[in-house]
C-alpha cells in the first residue's frame, strides 16, 4: 500500500480544477492521481484506479442527474466520496449525505481545508461538512427548537414524536439536521448542547 | 320490458306441461278472481288487525265482489276515473295485483295482448283522466325543480317549469297512427334548463314525454320526434277498470312519481353534459345542430378568449412580481454596496461578503421560485423539504415535514403540479392564516400517495373562499389549486379537497392513486 492518499478530482470548471490539482499536489501525503471533467469519464477512471478519495462536483455534464451520479460513485469499493459544491441549502446537503458521501465541502473552502477534510475522512470521520454550513443557533427553526426543548428534558424520539404528532423517523431526521447545523456528532452531544443552551427551561408549546 | 316478457314467455312455454294446473288457474283469471284479489288486497283492515280470521275476510271480499259485479256502466266509468286518476284513494297494494295479474297473463304462451276486454271510455272522462296524469307529473317536477334550484349554483342549470295548459295544434303535429287528419288538442307543459327541455303532452289517454334542445321548443310539432320520446304512458280502458300502462304494464301513482324523477334526472344530466361542453369535452358538439351548435361554438370561443385573458393577466402578474422582488431584494443591496465602495472609504471585507451573500441568497430564492429545476435532479422530497425550511427560517412558523417513506418517482409534470400546490398553500398560509404551525405529510399506502397540508391558523369559510378571495385578497385562492389537481388527473386518478372553518385552521388534501409501476420512464 502506498504511503500517500490517492485522489481523483472531478470538476468541470477548469480554473477550479487547476487550482485544486495544484494546491492538493503540494500537500504532503496527498497525490492527485487523475482528473476528469465529466461524470462518465470520471466513473470509468474511478473504477479503474480505485482512488482513496473522489472529490466530486455536484453539477457535471454527463448522462445522469446528481443523485444517481453520487450513488454510482459511492458504490465504488475502496473509494470515499467528498462532494465539492456551491450548493448551500441544507435540504440538498442532507439528501447528498444520505446517499453515503463522507463529506460535503463548499466551493468557498480553501485548498488547505480541503486537504484537512481528506485526511479526516481517511482517519474514519463521517458526514464532514464545511464550517460555513454550521450556522449555529441562528438557523435553528421553530420546529427544531421544540425538538431541542424536549431533548433537553430527556424525552426519547418516540415521546417527542407523540407530542409532535409525527413519526420517530421524522424526529430522527430532524435531529440529524440539527447535528449538521450545530456541527455536533452524536445525539448525546445534541442533548448536552440543548441542556447547556437552556432549552430544558423553556416552555413546550401546546 | 319486452325482453323480460319474452324471457318470461319462454319460461312459460318450457314449463307449461309440468305446470298444468297453474296454467289453468291463470287462464281462469276471470272477473271474479280478479275482483276478489283486488278486494282482499285493498282492504287495509285485513292486516291492521280488528278482523281476525281469514274466513271472515274471505266472506267480506265475497260480499264486496258481489257488489262489484253489480256496478252499473256509470259506476264503472267512475271507478275507471278513480283508479286512472291515480288518486289518493288508490289502494296501497294495487301495484302488486294489477301488475302481477298482467305479468302472469302475458307470461302464458299464446297471450299476446293484455288482460281484459278493451272498452271505449267516455271521451270527457278520458280527457279528465289525462289532464290529471299530466298534472301529477308536473306536480312532481315542480317540487323537484324548486328544491333543486336552491341547491344548484350555476344559473344555466336551474330548471324552469312551464305549467301545463290546453293547446290546440294545427295539422302536421303527428300523433303516431291516430287521427292524423284532425287538429289535436293537447294538454302540455315543459320543464327546461338553459340547454334542454322536457316537453310533456297529453291527449285522449296518451301521455308522452320528449327531450328536446331548448332552441327547438318553438317548433314543438316538428321537434317531438319518435327518437326523442322518453316516456309514453297509455291508458288501458278495460271492462273492469282502467289504469295507466307503461309498455302495457300497469303503473300506479308511486311509480309515476319515480318516472317523473327519472325524467327530471335525464333533463339535468343532459343539461350538465351540454354545460360542460365549453370546458371539458367537445363530444357534446357532435350531438348539436343548428342554433345550438352556433351557441356552443360561441361559448367555446368565449371560453378561449377568457383563457387567453387569464394567461395574459397571470403573465403580467408574474412579471410584476419578479420586478418587485428584484427591486426590493437585490437592487437595494447592490446600490448600497456601490455607494459604500465609491465613497472612497473601504468597508471591511467581511461586510462586503455579508452583503454579497445576501444578494446571492435572494437571487437564488427568486430563481428557485420561478423555475424549480431542482425537481428533476433531486425529486420532490428534497425540494419540498427545502421549501419548508425556507418558510420556517423566513417566518418562524413551526413547519413539520412528515415523510417516512420515499416518495416514488413521478412524472416531471406531476412533480411540478404537486410542488406548485404546496408552494401556493404555504404562500396562503404565510400571507393570510396567521398560523404558528404547519404540518406537511406525505404518505404512501395501498398504492395511494396522499399529501396533507394542515395549519392551525384562522381558517376561512369555504363558501366565500372561491372567486372573491382571489380578487379581494390577492391570493390565487383555491381555484388554481383545483386546476392543478385537475391536471394531475391526466396522469393518475386524483382527489383534491380543502377543509376549513373560521378559527379552526385549514387542511388541504391531495390523493393520487398510483396505478401500476411508479417508474418515471
Amino acid at each position: 500500500m502506498p504511503n500517500y492518499i490517492s485522489v481523483l478530482i472531478v470538476e468541470d470548471h477548469q480554473v477550479t480544477l487547476d487550482g485544486l490539482q495544484l494546491g492538493l499536489s503540494r500537500e504532503p501525503g496527498i497525490s492527485v492521481v487523475a482528473t476528469a471533467s465529466n461524470s462518465d469519464q470520471a466513473l470509468e477512471l474511478a473504477r479503474e484506479l480505485r482512488p482513496d478519495i473522489i472529490l466530486l462536483d455536484l453539477h457535471l455534464p454527463g448522462s445522469s442527474g446528481p443523485k444517481s451520479m453520487i450513488k454510482a460513485f459511492c458504490a465504488i469499493p475502496g473509494s470515499q466520496v467528498i462532494v465539492f459544491s456551491g450548493e448551500s441549502r441544507m435540504a440538498f446537503i442532507q439528501t447528498v449525505l444520505g446517499l453515503g458521501v463522507a463529506g460535503y465541502l463548499l466551493k468557498s473552502e480553501s485548498v488547505g481545508r480541503v486537504a484537512d477534510t481528506i485526511r479526516e475522512v481517511m482517519a474514519g470521520k463521517k458526514s464532514l461538512i464545511s464550517k460555513e454550513l454550521v450556522a449555529g443557533e441562528t438557523k435553528v427553526t421553530k420546529s427544531e427548537q421544540e425538538v431541542l426543548k424536549m431533548l433537553a428534558r430527556g424525552m426519547k424520539y418516540q415521546d417527542i414524536a407523540d407530542v409532535r404528532q409525527t413519526s420517530p423517523a421524522t424526529v430522527r431526521k430532524q435531529c440529524e439536521l440539527l447535528l449538521l447545523k450545530l456541527g455536533l456528532n452524536s445525539r448525546e452531544e445534541l442533548i448536552a448542547w440543548a441542556v447547556e443552551n437552556g432549552y430544558g427551561g423553556l416552555e413546550i408549546e401546546r | 320490458m319486452s325482453l323480460l316478457r319474452r324471457a318470461l314467455g319462454l319460461v312459460g312455454k318450457k314449463f307449461s306441461t309440468s305446470l298444468g294446473p297453474f296454467v289453468k288457474v291463470s287462464r281462469a283469471f276471470n272477473k271474479e278472481a280478479r275482483a276478489a284479489a283486488q278486494q282482499a288486497a285493498s282492504a287495509p283492515g285485513a292486516t291492521a288487525g280488528g278482523r281476525p280470521g281469514t274466513g271472515e275476510n274471505l266472506q267480506l271480499s265475497l260480499e264486496e265482489r258481489v257488489q262489484a259485479r253489480k256496478i252499473s256502466d256509470q259506476k264503472r266509468s267512475d271507478q275507471l276515473g278513480q283508479s286512472a286518476f291515480l288518486s289518493a284513494q288508490e289502494p296501497a297494494s294495487s301495484w302488486r295485483s294489477d301488475w302481477l295479474q298482467e305479468l302472469a297473463y302475458q307470461a302464458q304462451h299464446g297471450h299476446e295482448h293484455s288482460l281484459g276486454r278493451p272498452v271505449a271510455a267516455d271521451p270527457l272522462l278520458l280527457r279528465k283522466v289525462t289532464i290529471h296524469l299530466v298534472d301529477t307529473l308536473f306536480e312532481c317536477l315542480d317540487t323537484l325543480a324548486a328544491e333543486f334550484n336552491t341547491l344548484i349554483q350555476h344559473p344555466a342549470l336551474r330548471i324552469t317549469i312551464t305549467k301545463p295548459s290546453e293547446t290546440r295544434e294545427a295539422l302536421g303535429s303527428h300523433r303516431t297512427g291516430e287521427r292524423p287528419e284532425q287538429a289535436l288538442s293537447y294538454y302540455r307543459g315543459r320543464a327546461s334548463s338553459s340547454f334542454w327541455s322536457l316537453s310533456i303532452r297529453g291527449a285522449d289517454g296518451l301521455v308522452e314525454c320528449f327531450s328536446l334542445p331548448v332552441g327547438e321548443v318553438m317548433l314543438l310539432a316538428q321537434s317531438e320526434s319518435a327518437s326523442r320520446l322518453k316516456l309514453r304512458l297509455k291508458l288501458e280502458e278495460k271492462e273492469e277498470k282502467g289504469y295507466w300502462t307503461l309498455d302495457r304494464f300497469p303503473v300506479n301513482s308511486e311509480e309515476v312519481r319515480v318516472l317523473a324523477r327519472g325524467l327530471f334526472k335525464e333533463l339535468v344530466m343532459r343539461s350538465l353534459g351540454d354545460h360542460e361542453v365549453g370546458t371539458d369535452t367537445l363530444s357534446g358538439l357532435l350531438n348539436l345542430e343548428g342554433e345550438r351548435l352556433v351557441q356552443a361554438i360561441n361559448q367555446l370561443l368565449l371560453d378561449k378568449q377568457n383563457l387567453v385573458q387569464k394567461i395574459i393577466n397571470q403573465q403580467e402578474e408574474i412579471q410584476n412580481q419578479i420586478s418587485r422582488d428584484l427591486h426590493d431584494a437585490v437592487i437595494a443591496d447592490v446600490m448600497m454596496l456601490k455607494r459604500s465602495l465609491s465613497d472612497g472609504g473601504r468597508p471591511p471585507e467581511s461586510e462586503i461578503m455579508t452583503v454579497l451573500d445576501r444578494i446571492n441568497a435572494q437571487l437564488r430564492e427568486i430563481c428557485h421560485d420561478l423555475a424549480p429545476r431542482d425537481l428533476t435532479d433531486w425529486g420532490l422530497q428534497t425540494v419540498i423539504e427545502d421549501l419548508l425550511q425556507r418558510v420556517a427560517e423566513r417566518t418562524g412558523i413551526d413547519c413539520a415535514f412528515n415523510c417516512d417513506e420515499e416518495i416514488p418517482d413521478l412524472p416531471n409534470a406531476v412533480q411540478l403540479h404537486i410542488y406548485r400546490i404546496v408552494q401556493e398553500c404555504l404562500n396562503n398560509i404565510e400571507k393570510y392564516s396567521g398560523a404558528s404551525r404547519v404540518a406537511l405529510t406525505f404518505q404512501v399506502k395501498d398504492g395511494t400517495l396522499s399529501l396533507t397540508i394542515q395549519d392551525n391558523g384562522r381558517g376561512f369559510s369555504l363558501s366565500d373562499s372561491g372567486s372573491r378571495r382571489t380578487t379581494r385578497e390577492g391570493g390565487k385562492g383555491l381555484g388554481s389549486l383545483r386546476e392543478r389537481a385537475e391536471l394531475i388527473r391526466c396522469f393518475y386518478p386524483a382527489r383534491f379537497s380543502v377543509q376549513s372553518e373560521p378559527d379552526r385552521g385549514s387542511r388541504v388534501t391531495l390523493e393520487m392513486k398510483l396505478t401500476g409501476s411508479f417508474a418515471k420512464d
